[in-house]
């Protein structure tokens, strides 16, 4: 019997073992994904009956979450704790709401506010001083993030687009979308997505005075006909198409493979325009010659925004060739960044290969949706000799006694465009600026050679035009590139009887904001 | 020459020392209480660990009159266990750690008249089949008349006047008298059997017959009354005291195979054995799943040190007081205190067998074994339910569960097993 | 030092004691086990000298090794086999215990002599007749 019960004790003693492996398991091994399970659609496995940690919400009520800071420590969103011991978060900046989003408890939180959040609340990157805190259960401060955002130019781009709007007699609510980096290091200078709101009251100590702080966020007036909730960041998320600045990709895939040179002439009504793919025909309107021109070098019809020219240029290359290069500036592709970036795209998926796409396209009109951000990565890719670097918005992370934590490193990627092939594109791009009759003329700064390229895009909303400016400064060596586009009405009431027309263009919209941006960063020179 | 038997002392050191190191630890989880609730010392607690630790000091010393032979290293550990037990139900709720007190002394009490009476241990095993009988008329006397008190969903507690008992926590114990009685008798039999058919030796299962029906109807009678965690473990004793008392392994296996067929069956019978291994494989789905995912994260927010005494948040856990004592211990003490408790509770698993193999005879070999099974198994299960090694089931965790019947019998194991021990001599110093 | 800080210390003193508490116990735990099974199955000190083997079969004189446990009587499975009418199937034992020699009886129907004295439990030193029934032996270093 004796040997019996000692083989019994082994058993009970292995059973304990397993028992306390189990305990490891969820106490240690996925106690942070339990710790962090706050509500149904984030860590929660399925959506159907997602249980809330209860512990989080108080945690929430005990820490002090981090601050975010320009590149130059100006502060743009600060916390305070008032009186009661609640702790709130002020945001100086409304400009930035989106890029840094909100922080509620009623409706989560987002932009860098959702992905930083670890570091805001004191959980990675701690120094020992906070996890001391944590043991002692003391409040714990979390890490300050320090952006590589400049609040000068982020300021010169929102009183430049307040300016623009007004100039141009179009209301102060029109949705617009702006974002400029540094394109040798990838570092954001700028990022203004319009409407913006102010997401200082959606953190409240009530879900009732956050519900009505949403509220009121979604009746901010927008304008007639055009989707303008301010809650949207058109700058990652937004999708318009791009207009004839996606000449630049067109140009670029051209002079690389050597199918077309910039000294290619065009004439007649190869020029001029009607002309027909496939029954399908493109206006003279579209070609934007200047009066008495029925000619132009590829290198002209860059400059004056030709369709027809550019048309044949995408027909030319071929589909193959034209999503190639495309792909190369990462058009199609997910863009890594600190926050969510909707990818762009000149074809949706399982659309056919045809040659009327494929030459409305080549203009920026047919199927081609992009975001501001993926216009400004080819701007500087096209500014760095076809290198191009992958944005980002952090520049460091600090403990609140200062320590470093975690800091930015650019990730530079190749476009697959030779560096003379950017050079001749560069040199297009100057000329749209100031060449004669160049359409970029409202972007020349005195003294500063400035490459760039408009764009006016039809939506499909007859009231509607996207309005597009994109370029760089100085051009010999960039130290800025800017995306702008504006979703304007078709008719701007503000132009006077000076130009043939009163239709709404990137030039006199987007390109005057831009250069204000780049006269700012080069001013202000980092 | 030769001499006489040996001097009986009147005291237990070892047991001294041990006692005098758990009432440090009590003492210090009390002040770490007090300190969490109110920045300072609150007397009226420092006053229910002074009742506690001199209850279990005065027992010490009367088990020194009563049982000087008997082992030292257990008591100490189950004072221990008490203690932290009480701390954490204190903390949950103070109303609840009063009456755990209350219970806990009571137990005190119970411990020392277990190892008074009977005089001689093997005089239990004359009145086996009354034990048995007893027990199970309990039980069904709950099923008529018995009441819901601590919300198990099932009527588990019977009133008599003012005091409200849970039988099945007693009829575990008697039980285990019956199959250590029957088994010891029947020893010589059930190991011999020359019964062949077809060239096959059966194992003399007629032997078994008497004990088979008084362990079926204690099952019935469990599973009517939707105890089914207590059934789960009639099931274990059964099979860890077949397999220790009879040396042929036919029995064992037989038994496990009676083991899975009835788990299997209860599965496609019993709609809430259906929930309860749903709400086991995928809590997450099911919105009963409730207690045991807010078990789950109440481990989770323990980590390795603990949140502190007080200092967690182990209220959101259902029924933290009882049924999920370990998780909300697993929050305030974290792993490395819960891995300790687990060598706490090995400790007395460990001696409880110790015992029962210096025991020189049958009956006391089968009983402290199965004494000592019915705590580890109840362990096992209780910590795996809330684990998620197993489905949960309402089974209490012996000495840190709020609980008085199961307080109660637990140190009446507690006391058999020292009993034996004292036959044995175990704790004899040089 | 201020209350949190306090309790942070206390809640790691409480681990540590924890700790500290069930070293104690094991170590108490082992140094028993130690003890025992050092007695049960090594060599021991010493042996038994048949003096009167009644029905046996054995012859005076003839001498037995002991264990740290040993079993006495009729039934085959004792350590040394008594096969007379006056020996029960399992009568006694001899047990070595840190340093000295015990004898006691298992219920054994007619009982166990030291030195010609009826015990249930006894000292054995060298050189005592132990009697287990009609048969006497002699311990012996």
């Amino acid at each position: 019997m004796n040997a019996n019960i000692r083989r019994l004790a082994i058993v009970f003693t292995i059973i304990f073992g397993l028992i306390s492996l189990d305990l490891v398991y969820y106490q240690v091994i996925d106690a942070g994904t339990l710790d962090n399970t706050a509500s149904a659609g984030s860590d929660c496995p399925s959506s159907a009956a997602c249980f809330h940690n209860p512990r989080i919400l108080l945690q929430e009520q005990d820490v002090i979450r981090g601050g975010f800071y320009d590149r130059n420590g100006t502060i743009l969103v600060g916390r305070w704790r008032k009186p009661d011991g609640f702790v709130q978060t002020i945001y100086k900046d409304w400009s930035l709401a989106q890029t840094i989003g909100y922080h509620s408890i009623t409706y989560g939180d987002s932009g860098l506010q959702a992905s930083l959040n670890s570091y805001l609340v004191g959980q990675s990157g701690t120094s020992w001083s906070q996890t001391f805190n944590s043991w002692l259960h003391r409040p714990v401060t979390g890490d300050d993030v320090y952006l590589t955002i400049d609040d000068k130019v982020q300021q010169a781009a929102v009183s430049a687009i307040q300016s623009s709007l007004a100039e141009n007699g179009l209301s102060p609510n029109t949705p617009a979308a702006a974002v400029a980096f540094n394109p040798t290091t990838g570092q954001i200078l700028a990022m203004v997505s319009k409407p913006y709101f102010d997401p200082t009251c959606l953190d409240s100590e009530s879900h009732a005075a956050e519900y009505a702080c949403y509220q009121r966020i979604e009746a901010i007036p927008g304008v007639p006909n055009v989707q303008a909730s301010p809650l949207v960041n058109r700058v990652t998320d937004g999708l318009f198409p791009p207009g004839s600045t996606f000449k630049t990709v067109t140009l670029a895939g051209g002079l690389d493979t050597g199918d077309v040179s910039l000294s290619d002439e065009f004439s007649g009504s190869q020029a001029t325009g009607p002309y027909t793919i496939d029954g399908y025909t493109l206006t003279n309107a579209t070609s934007n010659l200047p009066p008495g021109r029925t000619a132009a070098s590829l290198l002209q019809a860059f400059m004056w925004s030709d369709n027809i020219v550019y048309a044949q240029v995408g027909l030319k290359l071929g589909w193959s060739t034209l999503l190639r290069y495309a792909n190369g500036f990462r058009l199609g592709q997910p863009i890594p960044f600190d926050i969510p970036v909707s990818p762009s795209s000149i074809l949706a998926p399982g659309e056919k290969h045809d040659d009327i796409t494929l030459a409305t396209s080549a203009f920026g009109q047919g199927h081609d949706q992009v975001t501001p951000m993926q216009m400004m990565l080819i701007a500087g890719a096209i500014a760095d000799g076809g290198k191009l670097a992958l944005p980002t918005l952090v520049k460091a992370i600090k403990t609140p006694e200062g320590t470093v934590v975690k800091s930015d490193s650019p990730s530079i990627h190749d476009t697959s465009i030779s560096a003379s092939t950017a050079a001749k594109v560069r040199y297009a791009m100057e000329q749209v600026v100031s060449g004669y009759y160049g359409s970029g003329y409202e972007a020349a700064i005195p003294g500063i050679l400035v490459a760039g390229k408009t764009g006016t895009a039809q939506t499909g909303n007859p009231n509607q035009l996207d309005t597009w400016f994109i370029s760089f400064a100085p051009a010999d060596h960039p130290t800025v590139a800017v995306a702008v586009v504006v979703q304007a009405p078709s008719y701007c009431p503000g132009l006077g009887a000076a130009y043939t027309d009163s239709t709404c263009e990137g030039a006199y919209i987007s390109a005057p904001i831009a250069r204000q941006i780049m006269e700012t960063a080069i001013q202000d020179g980092d | 020459m030769g001499s006489l038997a040996l001097q009986r002392r009147a005291t237990r050191p070892v047991e001294l020392t041990g006692l005098m190191f758990a009432a440090a630890l009590v003492i210090l989880a009390f002040m770490l209480l007090s300190g969490a609730s109110t920045g300072g010392i609150q007397s009226g607690l420092m006053f229910r660990v002074g009742i506690y630790l001199g209850a279990a000091l005065v027992t010490s010393l009367l088990l020194a009159r009563l049982v000087p032979d008997a082992d030292q290293l257990i008591f100490p550990v189950v004072v221990l266990l008490g203690g932290i037990g009480l701390v954490e139900i204190t903390r949950l709720d103070p109303p609840y750690g009063d009456r755990q007190l209350l219970w806990l002394c009571i137990g005190d009490v119970v411990l020392l008249a277990a190892t008074v009476w009977p005089r001689n241990i093997n005089r239990l095993r004359l009145y086996k089949y009354t034990w048995a009988v007893i027990g199970c008329f309990l039980i069904a006397l709950t099923i008529v008349h018995g009441s819901d008190v601590g919300a198990a969903g099932y009527p588990r507690w019977i009133g008599f006047g003012p005091i409200v008992l849970q039988p099945v926590e007693f009829l575990k114990i008697f039980m285990v008298i019956f199959f250590a009685a029957y088994l010891d008798e029947k020893r010589e039999l059930l190991s011999g059997g020359r019964l062949e058919i077809a060239g096959i030796r059966l194992p003399p299962i007629q032997y078994l017959i008497p004990l088979l029906i008084m362990w079926g109807l204690s099952l019935l009678l469990l599973i009517r009354q939707d105890d089914l965690g207590s059934a789960l473990l009639f099931l274990g004793i059964f099979l860890a005291m077949l397999y220790v008392g009879t040396s042929r392994p036919i029995f064992p296996a037989l038994g496990g195979g009676l083991f899975v067929l009835g788990t299997v069956a209860s599965y496609f019978l019993f709609s809430h054995v259906r929930l309860r291994t749903d709400i086991w494989l995928n809590p997450w789905n099911n919105s009963a799943g409730y207690q045991l995912i807010q078990g789950l994260f109440a481990f989770a927010a323990g980590g390795i040190g603990g949140q502190g005494i007080g200092l967690g948040h182990p209220g959101f856990v259902p029924v933290a007081d009882s049924d999920f004592i370990w998780a909300a211990l697993g929050e305030e003490i974290g792993l490395a205190g819960l891995m300790a408790l687990l060598i706490a509770y090995l400790v007395l698993v460990y001696r409880g067998f110790d015992i029962a193999v210096t025991a020189r005879d049958g009956f006391q070999k089968l009983l402290a074994a199965g004494l000592v099974s019915v705590f580890a198994i109840q362990a096992i299960v209780i910590i795996g339910g809330n684990t998620r090694l197993i489905p949960l089931t309402g089974v209490p965790l012996p000495f840190l569960s709020y609980g008085g019947s199961s307080i109660v019998a637990n140190f009446i194991i507690i006391g058999l097993l020292l009993k034996v021990s004292q036959t044995v001599g175990m704790g004899r110093p040089s | 030092m201020s209350v949190d800080v306090l309790l942070f210390w206390g809640r790691v003193a409480f681990l540590v004691g924890l700790y500290c508490f069930l070293a104690f116990v094991v170590l108490a735990l082992t140094r028993d086990l130690r003890s025992r099974s050092a007695s049960e199955d090594e060599a021991a000190p010493g042996e038994l000298v048949v003096i009167d083997p009644a029905g046996t079969g054995y012859r005076p004189n003839d001498a037995f090794p002991l264990r740290g446990e040993t079993l006495l009587g009729r039934a085959p499975d004792n350590t040394i086999a008594l096969m007379d009418d006056t020996v029960s199937g399992h009568h006694g034992r001899l047990l070595y215990r840190r340093g000295s020699w015990q004898v006691e009886d298992l219920k054994s129907t007619n009982g166990i002599t030291l030195n010609g004295r009826k015990v249930e439990r006894a000292r054995v030193e060298y050189g005592d007749i132990v009697g287990f029934g009609s048969v006497t032996v002699k311990l012996v270093k």
